[in-house]
């Protein structure tokens, strides 16, 4: 009868190794940056003139699609690596950052659709943004599909790499869509010189920016640590029944 | 205004939500898969008694 130790067996990454002292400077840094994001959105900057209280929204907004943005040039990064050095570790990084572009980009349409609701009096309209937004959703979602319908890894790992090099093509298109059609969104107010935004809700909106991906990358370790546990409980599960295989 | 109002908690609320609630939901699921992971291991590391082992 043959023993097997899991201590003989080659295993991914102990989850041990992303763990304590930098997990608890990173929530450290969360906790703060979104407590003074929050401080900021309702105290330091000021109303505005025409749609006084609600264009607050704009503090979540925004950083849900430069996080939707982010998290699907990530996605692309993931991909390429993936497939150029065959390491499954950018593959995970890939998938986690997709799971989350989509969460941000849902919360993008939501809170977009909140305020189009209050500012144009309807939930939704055909709009170049909020189409091409919606589109890129979709692309998005169809990854996480495909991830979850291919059974063999290999074929599961190099397609959904393929996908997620073709899909971020969206965001640029996303992106100057206000530019290109005509558009009721307005342009983006960081980068349009002379956009007019006073400089208390700039700095705001910049901290926001900056709390949300702190946010985006608490998100992306604890979502990659996933991955890891569930490789590892894979080849433990598979390590047992050969064990037991060999005693019967 | 006080629409203005409930359309702002709205927004803020759908986001603190959506991310607190992802947040929370991966922690769970690391946490469980953990201690899946500690089961299987002490059924490792366990003599063989013939038993099979649990198929999920």
């Amino acid at each position: 009868m043959r023993q097997v130790r899991t201590t003989e067996l080659p295993r991914p990454r102990r989850l041990g190794a992303l763990r304590e002292p930098a997990n608890a400077a990173l929530y450290a840094a969360l906790l703060l940056s979104m407590g003074l994001a929050i401080f900021m959105a309702f105290v330091f900057a000021p109303a505005e003139r025409v749609q006084a209280e609600v264009y607050r929204i704009l503090f979540v907004h925004v950083p849900s699609a430069w996080l939707a943005f982010f998290a699907f040039g990530v996605v692309a990064l993931g991909s390429v690596m993936f497939l150029i050095r065959g390491k499954s570790r950018w593959d995970r990084l890939a998938h986690a950052s997709a799971e989350i572009g989509v969460l941000f980009t849902t919360l993008c349409l939501v809170t977009g659709s909140i305020w189009g609701r209050s500012v144009w009096g309807v939930w939704w309209q055909w709009d170049p943004r909020l189409t091409t937004t919606l589109i890129m959703w979709f692309i998005y979602v169809s990854y996480l599909a495909l991830r979850s319908y291919i059974d063999d890894p290999n074929a599961r790992q190099r397609m959904a790499s393929v996908l997620g090099i073709v899909g971020v093509v969206s965001v640029p298109i996303v992106w100057f869509s206000v530019e290109w059609w005509r558009s009721l969104h307005p342009t983006p107010s960081i980068t349009n010189p002379g956009g007019g935004m006073p400089a208390e809700m700039l700095t705001t909106l910049l901290v926001s920016v900056a709390a949300f991906t702190v946010f985006y990358v608490v998100l992306v370790r604890q979502r990659m640590q996933l991955e890891l546990a569930v490789a590892e409980l894979g080849s433990l599960r598979e390590r047992l029944h050969e064990r037991n295989e060999d005693s019967t | 205004m006080t629409s203005d109002l409930l359309y702002l908690f709205i927004g803020f609320s759908a986001v603190w939500v959506g991310v607190f609630g992802y947040l929370v939901y991966v922690t769970g699921r690391v946490r469980s898969v953990r201690d899946e992971l500690h089961d299987l291991r002490g059924q490792l590391d366990a003599p063989q008694t013939g038993r099979e082992a649990p198929s999920h």
